[in-house]
């Protein structure tokens, strides 16, 4: 099944719209959609029948059907339906204490064989920030990127795939009882530094496309002056006026839109340990289960 | 005055421009806020992570990724198929080169009937889906404003607002509006307030002069893309196309004087033809006829008609009694009304009785005249029925198809309609008293109500809008102006024409329209060639002393039907050889 077909899908789902799928080809959907104001005071609501299939080669077997691949006008109905949904979420990831599983994962993300024995292991959650952004790079041209960052509200560390590593964990809307951990860094402040090292990030970005619009903009230049070479000095006006439009054509804006936020509750461990060694003291390794990773600086 | 004073130095003004000039480093614009998000937050209006997920995963798909692909073909492929709307590969052509090589700012010059409107709009399309276009105007003539209107909603889902008053113009983002009202000093001054990511001029070749208020008045217009439309870029004189350009690229043919010093011998004749078709490629698409842009086989039926006693009698009797007027005229009578006299007479009695009618209760006509007048209207009063119309009311039986008929007075158009109605044969108007929504009303309820067999249509009410669904035409009466007959014709015969198209013309034997019929389909072959090509010659003989007023010396000078044919054969050998005559140089220009 195509990505556009389990897009239509799971929009039907989260819609609460009542669907049904035939041979994994065909989507028969029933949608509600407002007819607006203008029309009707107040609004009204109609039942719109689709029938959907995302192949063209299914349009002859199933009559009637619309065709909807990337692109077309009914995927940017539904992504435009989707968008008043999931601006806002709130969650954890679950997480179980397993000793032995800890300590395996752990000795596997160690350098070195440990030289400890594991104590006992305290699970926190730390509170995370996270923020999708549409980028659009925008000269006479555009093209748009997606970013993803995110903040641990508590260290403050930045980080870049968290979305990423979330598809294929568990996430869900209610938070542990316990070991909630709170925040140390309000969100708006959170916000700012993902913002400023948003614009780090794009002031880092390939710059080709600013160059390539600059050369643009230049023979543009090159042809006005052409043209007013020699004309008299009143048309001074005329040629600045010009000079403007076209920089407004060709200037480099940078769109920063904010698609959606999470605050989401990642499970941090905390193992204390003993050293095989007398009287050596250890500091505790902090392990996060989301990302796979350890903190642990030895003694 | 010292002269290097009065000119621009630019050596001077490059260090001081490059100075001014801005150091192009990106902006940082936010489309929006993270307090709308916290306070969505502190009210606590969490959703699923799923939706989430969904959320960000529907934004990836829709982002909007280089110019390879064009995404007006995809986003309005279901809605075309639907509708049953066809594009065709040159106009894909077109508006890829224009968003990816000419950089949305272009003059599209297709000949007649290939489709510059539906070019134009998915240009505006691809853009308004890339979210580079938001606002945007179109200025046409103003018979146009509702056909943009229409086709932008129809084929591309854009809705807009023809615009007529001063507060609309910063109001609303999707804006059309007639060049005339547009430029009056009140909407002139708010428009020229705005800023226009799109602006579309239909009918550029208006522009052509650089001191016209139309040309200064959208020169002045801030824009970003800007397109130009217009069949004919150049008509009369060089400067014409170099005014086009100016406006779409100042300086991409250099400064007026470098231009004429670099390519032009004289107004109508070029040099260095193939450095200015480079130029002009830069900026300027023109698709013309050929092998690989189809139209469906134009049929055409002459069919001669003999006229009734009668009717003869009557023709005779007014051709003379407007010789004869015209012969004796004095400056207080205009001769404007014996003109359409005698073309109502080719077209029908009906037509002529109402002219005759006020040339009787005109105070200037002498007595002799009037007292022919009366007998004329008398004798007009007679006729119950029309020869032609028997011919009309056969073909619409015969035909499994709706058909329109054509014709030049309001006079015949409410004879037809009569006739035809008698006859059981429901039909519909479409004249210039109606109002641009009435039109649209008309052709829908002429396209969805199979009960309507007829349009009968007069040319105002028929300009410039589009009946492909339909096949057949009956031309009533002939314009004696070729432009205006291939005008009719474009009305069915254009792109989008899926069957044949069938033309009848009714010309009655022994007069004007015989000869004139003879004229246009032998020497000018206006219903065999090729819509553009019958432009061509048409444009040819068109420029100079107009045909119709060639025609009209003739009916006047010829006493017998003899004359008149000898001077007709003599008209057409003139332009026979006006046609063969070397074309001026921007054929291969263009």
């Amino acid at each position: 099944m195509s990505q556009v077909f389990n897009f239509i899908v799971d929009s039907l789902k989260i819609a609460g719209a009542p669907y049904n799928i035939i041979n994994n080809e065909l989507i028969m959907a029933q949608c509600q959609v407002q007819v607006p104001r203008t029309f009707f005071t107040p609004a009204h609501i109609e039942t719109l029948n689709l029938q959907i299939v995302c192949h063209p080669d299914h349009l002859a077997k199933y009559p009637g059907s619309e065709l909807v691949t990337k692109g077309s006008y009914r995927l940017q109905w539904f992504v435009d339906g989707i968008k008043k949904r999931g601006l806002i979420f709130k969650g954890s990831v679950p997480y179980e204490l397993d000793h032995r599983k800890i300590e395996r994962q752990i000795n596997n993300l160690l350098k070195e064989a440990p030289r400890f024995f594991y104590k006992q292991p305290l699970l926190y959650y730390q509170p995370n920030l996270l923020v999708n952004f549409k980028i659009g790079f925008e000269t006479d041209e555009k093209t748009e990127e997606l970013y993803s960052l995110s903040i641990n509200l508590v260290t403050g560390e930045i980080a870049s795939n968290l979305l990423n590593e979330l598809s294929n964990k568990r996430v869900v809307t209610t938070l542990p009882k316990k070991h909630l951990e709170k925040r140390k860094i309000p969100y708006s402040e959170g916000f700012k530094a993902l913002s400023n090292h948003l614009k780090w990030l794009l002031q880092n970005h390939d710059d080709q496309w600013i160059e390539n619009a600059k050369l643009r903009w230049q023979e543009e230049v090159n042809y006005l002056e052409e043209f007013y070479r020699g004309e008299p000095k009143e048309d001074l006006h005329a040629f600045y006026r010009q000079i403007a439009e076209i920089y407004r054509k060709y200037r480099p804006i940078i769109r920063i839109e904010i698609i959606n936020v999470a605050i989401l509750y990642l499970p941090i461990v905390i193992y204390t340990l003993e050293s095989w060694e007398a009287n050596k003291v250890l500091n505790p390794i902090i392990y996060d289960p989301v990302k796979q990773k350890i903190r642990w600086n030895g003694q | 005055m010292d002269s290097t004073l009065s000119t621009l130095n630019f050596e001077t003004n490059n260090r001081a421009l490059s100075a001014e000039l801005p150091n192009f480093q990106p902006i940082f614009e936010e489309t929006n806020q993270f307090s709308e998000f916290l306070l969505n937050m502190r009210r606590k209006n969490w959703d699923s992570w799923e939706a989430f997920q969904i959320h960000v995963q529907g934004e990836e798909m829709t982002l909007s990724k280089g110019f390879e692909e064009l995404l007006v073909l995809t986003h309005l492929q279901e809605h075309w198929r639907k509708n049953g709307f066809l594009h065709y590969p040159h106009q894909i052509e077109t508006v890829k080169k224009v968003i990816s090589q000419l950089r949305g700012r272009a003059i599209l010059a297709d000949e007649v009937g290939l489709g510059k409107t539906i070019e134009a709009a998915m240009i505006l399309k691809e853009y308004m889906l890339r979210g580079l276009v938001k606002r945007f105007l179109i200025l046409t003539p103003a018979s146009l404003c509702r056909q943009w209107e229409a086709e932008l909603r129809e084929k591309f889902e854009i809705n807009s607002l023809i615009a007529r008053r001063d507060f609309e113009w910063s109001q609303y983002n999707h804006l059309i509006a007639s060049i005339d009202t547009a430029k009056k000093e009140d909407n002139r001054n708010e428009i020229l307030k705005q800023y226009f990511d799109m602006v579309i001029v239909d009918e550029a070749h208006k522009l052509k002069s650089s001191n016209t208020q139309n040309f200064q008045f959208v020169n002045s217009i801030q824009k970003k893309y800007f397109l130009l439309l217009t069949a004919t870029p150049l008509q009369n004189d060089l400067k014409e196309l170099f005014n086009l350009i100016t406006l779409i690229r100042p300086g991409q043919l250099g400064s007026y004087r470098n231009f004429k010093k670099n390519y032009v011998v004289d107004k109508r004749k070029t040099k260095n033809v193939n450095e200015l078709k480079n130029l002009l490629g830069e900026v300027m698409i023109r698709n013309k006829h050929g092998a690989n842009i189809g139209f469906t086989k134009r049929n055409v039926q002459n069919i001669p008609i003999i006229l009734s006693d009668l009717e003869r009698e009557m023709y005779d009797r007014t051709t003379a009694f407007i010789r004869n007027c015209l012969t004796k005229r004095t400056n207080a009578m205009s001769a404007l009304p014996l003109l359409t006299l005698q073309r109502e007479i080719c077209s029908s009695t009906f037509a002529a009785i109402i002219t005759l009618y006020k040339l009787v209760n005109k105070v200037q006509i002498d007595e002799s005249e009037q007292e022919e007048a009366v007998a004329l209207l008398r004798l007009a009063q007679q006729i119950k029925d029309n020869a032609k119309m028997a011919v009309v009311e056969e073909l619409v039986r015969k035909t499994p198809e709706k058909v329109i008929i054509f014709t030049e007075f309001l006079g015949t158009q409410s004879y037809i309609r009569t006739r035809l109605e008698q006859a059981g044969i429901l039909t519909l108007a479409f004249d210039g008293h109606l109002s641009a929504s009435k039109k649209e009303f008309t052709k829908y309820q002429f396209k969805e109500f199979p009960q309507y067999r007829a349009l009968v249509c007069t040319e105002s009410g028929g300009e410039g809008i589009n009946l492909q669904f339909c096949n057949t035409m009956i031309n009533y009466d002939l314009p004696w102006n070729p432009m205006r007959l291939e005008q009719r014709i474009g009305r069915i015969h254009r792109l989008g024409q899926e069957r044949d198209v069938f033309i009848y013309n009714l010309s009655i034997k022994d007069t004007v329209e015989e000869h004139l019929l003879k004229l246009l389909d032998e020497k000018v072959k206006l219903f065999h060639s090729v819509i553009g090509e019958s432009d061509r010659v048409i444009g040819k003989l068109c420029s100079g002393k107009s045909l119709e007023s060639r025609i009209m010396e003739l009916v006047f000078k010829s006493e017998t039907h003899e004359q008149l044919s000898q001077n007709f054969e003599q008209l057409g050998a003139e332009i026979e050889a006006l046609i063969n005559e070397d074309t001026p140089d921007w054929d291969g220009l263009l």
